[in-house]
């Protein structure tokens, strides 16, 4: 009972001292109502809970198993159609594509970069089950569980085919787009991946005036060109590209042998069916030839990306403020000179400019330093491109690209053994 | 013979290569989570202290209608007759006249409590996070008046585009299971 | 029969493709029509209630106005509102379009897979395919490459430029070094602090205690000792003879005292001395670079001293005409040094910038008349070098290298023998007219700043003529009676200390501790919370602020040299 007692008297006191302490601080001393009104509360409507995001990953897990299954055993274009509706309605349209496997390549790097920087299990699993997909069934998360993908790919009502050689060129853009989406996440200066992407905008309906512009262009363009983000700009398919190159298990046009009949020829509009071609007749240069190419490639990569590094660093934040807070001290006209938030920002702060300069000098050898990869993977990809398209390998039949086959199950149907072997499984259930 | 030898030659590359990257995924996942902080953070939210109200989350959002509002902490208010975030400055009546009124959309309700107090409620669906009503309460008053990231609006995104423009870092974020920072409870800060 | 269905299925399902495609182009021209039609994202700052607001700052009694405000306001806002749920519902319909579109178009095309065609001249792709087909392919890829090169060269040499800040780098000063430079009035740069370091806080006059080493000083006159690494300078007059004395600052031992050599051309100016209630021939402070020593007086002239006590030049700025005679100190400014001589007859007020090798003026410009005691203050503010200088009405900045006016601001009254401080971004000034006030300026200006730069203005309750000391947020003000710190930000009071006593020096702070010295010769040692630590009596009457180095103070009475440093246990 005392102890009780004590307890009250203990809280009584430590609410009047506590709460005469912290009232003291204020201008206007929160009242004390005479009248029996009761304050309001403030209204925290609860986050969404973390155990969301792994149900997120067992939907995407079962989407791209689902894909792989309807395109390398059940062979089925619509049933394909129905998982990436399924996939666009999901991650698309109802999550509002945040968080995507695309945009988590620059989680992973910018972890790997900044130690300290947060990055859930959930988005190291987002960023790899697709790529471990592809190493056993190819790009199935392309074909059915990415929600850009399904978007561009239902969008297709007339294609035109590009040429093979412009096909090629323009999709050296998602290996440039992933080296500079990575430099910039890895010297924590934004996510371009996700700044620019086209679709979110769609999904979310709502977004900043750009973002509608771009994801417009590349909805009419998907109309007639099939997948243009996919196959010239998506950085997760630089990722996905070589790794299904590697894949243990390949869709393949017919599900027996080739007839060599040439009808799938034109069925793909993603230019990624090879044709059979002839050995060409041997006319090999020197080994060293190709090493001193390569090694020369790399060097002059690594210059000049150090030099681009430097030039890239001018968009980071830091940067821009010292060079305007630099400007804005160093020029006579300060009245004509309209400071953007950050400069006014750290003026306000009344920090010493050595600091703002040290820290922009920082970030600017950092990116030089960066810089040097992204030259040299730059280079790497443009002679790997240069020496590919030299290639003559022999081939005696139709088989997609493992690289380019997004694993859309168009082909199938055009492929008189497939649609053989499906007429003779639907009389087999009807009997 | 030979024919045999080259495919099982490309296939054992293939493995090779399946095998490397594994590998190199597996390095790359787990050096990653390695470096990355243990600390469970997965909501965005404004550290008010640090809120300078320069009016950029009303504009940086991605939604059309930025995900940030203005929230009332009514504990430490002092409901004020001229209250800095409710009255324009320079106003020339205490009362809810358009012509007196700061807040652009009119989102702030002003209601006699009993003399002199009155109480400033704030109607959030029509709240922009524009922040003017933050900054005259701040500046003058009690400061009860906060700008927040609201979590039925906010989509979560990977990178918060206010996080990245805003020009004194206030924005972070935060394990879910503490959900809100305000000046109530300023020790859900980390 | 069932053909038949599927065949229906599949109209259907055309139909529908074709009018969903076409409502949904409908829906969306609409809502980018009503997204451009304007005033959905501004209502923030609507220019129809902006003209409308001003209009009313005129005329606020015009019920009229009013009345129309408000019916703007209340048309705006429901404008705003509509539109963005019109906006809002009209983005949801487009979207049930575009899937309705999706969803029945690829229902079309998969019931009517088209038959494949064999292509034309396929045949002879087989035969010959590799080596003609690779060709364009190997073409545009080497065009690619060339072409990326190029960009990327483009970018290298658009970034290989330094950036604007890393060309004017200059090495910091070393903490090291700090220690070794009380090189001037109010210590390094006018600084006023020294750099962390063990200072004696008590010591006695009678016991010895504390004290290294003591001497009488020859000559008289309100200039502080300067210290540079072994090296103390002291000036003063000696029967209105002007010297500068060194002393070992280790031992207190006299190395040289040499009198300023005037050519009998020059005119003896007059000066009210000490006595007879001026500042005398030697208030001002010498300052050195560490290889020479210059120094100023009364008479306008300022002298150059090597190390070894030889004179190498002097300048005569000419006849003084200052009521208790000049006091600012010459300040060092990189191969400058700057003196401001503020006199009463009309037109000859002027701050000179003087070559310290040769003693040539390399710039003058004239002030405003009006004698004042103030010393100037060089200030970095974010890149830019301004030179402070105080007189009534005006504080004024020039800039160092050419002497022009930056800025200036009419904030003093009184007898401005103040002098300014600056940190935390503002220059801290006194006005020490009968009611003493403390102003926060904002430095940086351009023109006549008056209206636009003063941060705060705040009466003390009583006089004081020195400057303030500066912490990185706070200064301290020694006021007759009073000692005060208030907070830079706003000018609040942080905590004041009520002595009865009056103060010509100004406060020192040196290893977080506060230093005053005061007229009634008495030195007092406060925390920086305001806490006395200690007093000591001095026994004679102190004007000059004590100089730090190390561990050592060199406190200078009236007629004694003082080295206090805290003895070993």
């Amino acid at each position: 009972m005392i102890a009780k007692y004590r307890i009250i008297v203990l809280a009584g006191c430590f609410i009047l001292f506590g709460a005469g302490s912290v009232f003291s601080s204020y201008n206007f001393p929160p009242p004390e109502f005479d009248s029996n009104y009761i304050k309001p509360v403030m209204e925290k409507l609860p986050a969404g809970a973390d155990w969301l995001s792994y149900l997120d990953i067992v939907v995407l897990l079962g989407a791209i198993l689902l894909s792989a299954w309807a395109s390398l055993k059940k062979r089925s274009r619509s049933v394909i159609v129905i998982i990436s509706l399924f996939s666009l309605a999901y991650f698309g349209f109802y999550k509002e594509g945040c968080i995507c496997p695309i945009g988590s390549i620059q989680n992973v790097a910018a972890a790997l970069a900044n130690p300290g920087y947060y990055l859930p299990v959930s988005v190291i699993l987002i960023f790899s089950l697709p790529l471990i997909a592809a190493l056993f069934f190819g790009r199935a998360y392309c074909g059915g569980a990415c929600p850009h993908g399904a978007l561009q790919d239902l969008l297709l009502i007339k294609e035109i085919s590009l040429p093979k050689g412009l096909d090629r060129s323009l999709s050296v853009g998602a290996y440039l787009y992933l080296g500079l989406a990575v430099l910039f996440a890895v010297n924590d200066s934004g996510f371009l991946i996700c700044r620019f992407d086209p679709f979110v905008p769609f999904f979310r309906h709502t977004g900043p005036f750009y973002m509608f512009v771009t994801g417009g262009v590349f909805i009419l363009l998907s109309t007639f060109i099939g997948r243009p983000y996919c196959r010239f700009l998506c950085p997760y398919s630089a990722l996905l590209k070589p790794l299904s190159l590697v894949s243990k298990n390949k869709v393949t046009i017919t599900p027996k042998e080739c007839i060599v009949c040439n009808l799938c020829a034109a069925s793909c509009p993603y230019g990624a069916i090879n044709e059979p071609a002839a050995k060409a007749p041997d006319q090999k240069r020197p080994r060293f030839f190709y090493i001193a190419f390569f090694i020369a490639a790399l060097l002059l990569g690594s210059v000049l990306g150090y030099f681009t590094g430097g030039f890239l660093s001018r968009y980071d934040v830091n940067v821009k403020t010292a060079l305007e807070i630099h400007n804005y001290y160093n020029t006579g006209t300060k009245s004509a000179v309209i400071l953007s938030e950050n400069a006014k920002e750290f003026i306000r702060k009344g920090e010493s400019n050595e600091i703002l300069f040290t820290l922009a000098g920082e970030t600017v050898s950092h990116y030089k330093r960066s810089g040097i990869f992204l030259g040299a993977f730059i280079l790497f990809v443009l002679f790997l491109q240069i020496v590919y398209s030299l290639r003559r390998p022999k081939r005696e039949i139709y088989e997609p690209d493992s690289a380019r086959c997004v694993s859309c199950g168009r082909c199938f149907r055009d492929c008189p053994i497939h649609r053989k072997a499906a007429q003779k499984e639907n009389e087999n259930k009807k009997s | 013979m030979g024919q045999e030898n080259k495919i099982s030659r490309m296939e054992f590359l293939k493995k090779t290569g399946r095998g490397l990257s594994v590998l190199a995924l597996g390095g790359i996942a787990g050096a990653a989570l390695g470096r990355s902080k243990r600390k469970r953070e997965s909501v965005w939210q404004i550290d008010p202290d640090k809120c300078t109200q320069c009016g950029k989350c009303a504009t940086e959002c991605v939604l059309r209608v930025s995900a940030v509002k203005c929230v009332h902490n009514f504990s430490i208010c002092g409901y004020c007759n001229l209250c800095f975030g409710y009255f324009a400055p320079g106003q020339r009546e205490l009362n809810t006249g358009a012509e007196n009124q700061l807040c652009p959309t009119g989102a702030i309700r002003r209601r006699f409590v009993e003399e002199p107090y009155y109480e400033y409620t704030i109607k959030e669906p029509r709240c922009v996070g524009c922040g003017k009503c933050v900054k005259g309460c701040t500046a003058f008053g009690n400061g009860s008046l906060q700008l927040q990231i609201r979590h039925d609006r906010c989509k979560n995104c990977n990178e918060c585009a206010i996080a990245k423009a805003c020009p004194s870092k206030a924005i972070f974020r935060i394990p879910a299971a503490k959900g809100y920072i305000t000046k109530e409870n300023n020790d859900s800060k980390i | 029969m069932k053909t038949k269905n599927l065949n229906t299925l599949s109209l259907v399902l055309k139909q529908t493709a074709v009018a969903a495609a076409a409502l949904f182009f409908l829906s969306a021209g609409g809502l980018v029509y009503i997204y451009s039609s304007g005033t959905v994202a501004n209502i923030k700052d609507s220019p129809a209630l902006e003209r409308l607001k001003q209009k009313l700052e005129k005329e606020p009694a015009n019920e009229a106005l009013i009345k129309s405000f408000r019916e703007v306001d209340l048309q705006e806002r429901a404008l705003y509102f509509g539109k963005s749920e019109l906006l809002e519902t009209g983005a949801k319909i487009c979207l049930v379009f575009l899937m309705l579109f999706l969803i029945s178009q690829r229902g079309y095309s998969l019931l009517n897979g088209r038959i494949p065609k064999v292509k034309k001249g396929s045949e002879s792709n087989y035969h010959f395919g590799g080596s003609f087909k690779s060709l364009p392919v190997y073409a545009s890829a080497s065009l690619t490459g060339i072409l990326v090169v190029m960009i990327l060269f483009l970018l290298s040499v658009m970034g290989s430029a330094r950036f604007p800040w890393q060309a004017e780098k200059s090495a910091p000063v070393k903490g090291a070094e700090l220690n070794k430079q009380w090189n001037g009035f109010r210590g390094l740069n006018g600084r006023e602090s020294a750099a962390a370091g063990n200072y004696a806080s008590i010591w006695n006059i009678k016991s010895n205690k504390n004290i290294a080493w003591k001497t009488s000083l020859p000559v008289k006159g309100y200039s502080s000792p300067i210290v540079y690494e072994d090296k103390l300078f002291i000036t003063g007059s000696e029967n209105k003879k002007l010297k500068v004395l060194c002393y070992a600052a280790a031992t207190g031992n006299l190395n040289w005292s040499s009198p300023v050599l005037v050519t009998s051309k020059q005119e003896e100016a007059e000066v009210m001395t000490e006595e007879e209630g001026g500042a005398g021939y030697c208030a001002p402070t010498p300052v050195t670079d560490g290889e020479y020593v210059y120094a100023y007086f009364a008479t306008n002239k300022l002298v150059c001293f090597n190390l070894a006590g030889k004179q190498q030049w002097l300048r005569d700025f000419g006849k003084p005409e200052n009521i208790y005679g000049l006091s600012a100190s010459p300040v060092l400014f990189e191969d400058k040094i700057i003196i401001q001589a503020d006199q009463g007859e009309e037109g000859l007020s002027r701050i000179y910038a003087v070559n310290k090798k040769t003693g040539k003026i390399e710039w003058e410009t004239k002030r405003p008349d009006g004698a004042s005691w103030g010393t100037p203050l060089v200030i970095d503010y974010r890149g830019r070098k301004e030179i402070i200088t105080t007189t009534k009405p005006w504080v004024i900045a020039y800039a160092p290298a050419s002497g022009k006016e930056l800025w200036k601001a009419e904030c003093l009254s009184g007898e401005v023998s103040t002098s300014a401080s600056f940190s935390d971004g503002k220059i801290y000034v006194m006005s020490p007219d009968s009611q003493t006030s403390t102003i926060a300026l904002l430095p940086g200006g351009t023109g006549d700043v008056t209206r636009t730069n003063i941060a705060w203005k705040m009466q003390e309750d009583s006089q004081a003529i020195n400057a303030p000391a500066v912490l990185d947020t706070k200064i301290v003000i020694a006021l007759k009676d009073n000692i005060v710190m208030r907070a830079s930000t706003d000018g609040k009071i942080v905590w004041q200390y009520k002595t009865e006593d009056e103060f010509w020096a100004s406060p020192v702070i040196a290893g977080k501790k506060l230093y005053l010295s005061s007229r009634g010769g008495k030195v007092y040692v406060l925390t920086l919370e305001g806490k006395l630590v200690n007093t000591m009596d001095m026994g004679e009457e102190i004007s000059a602020s004590p100089a730090f180095q190390t561990d050592k103070i060199f406190l200078r009475t009236n007629k004694n040299l003082y080295c206090l440093k805290e003895e070993k246990k």
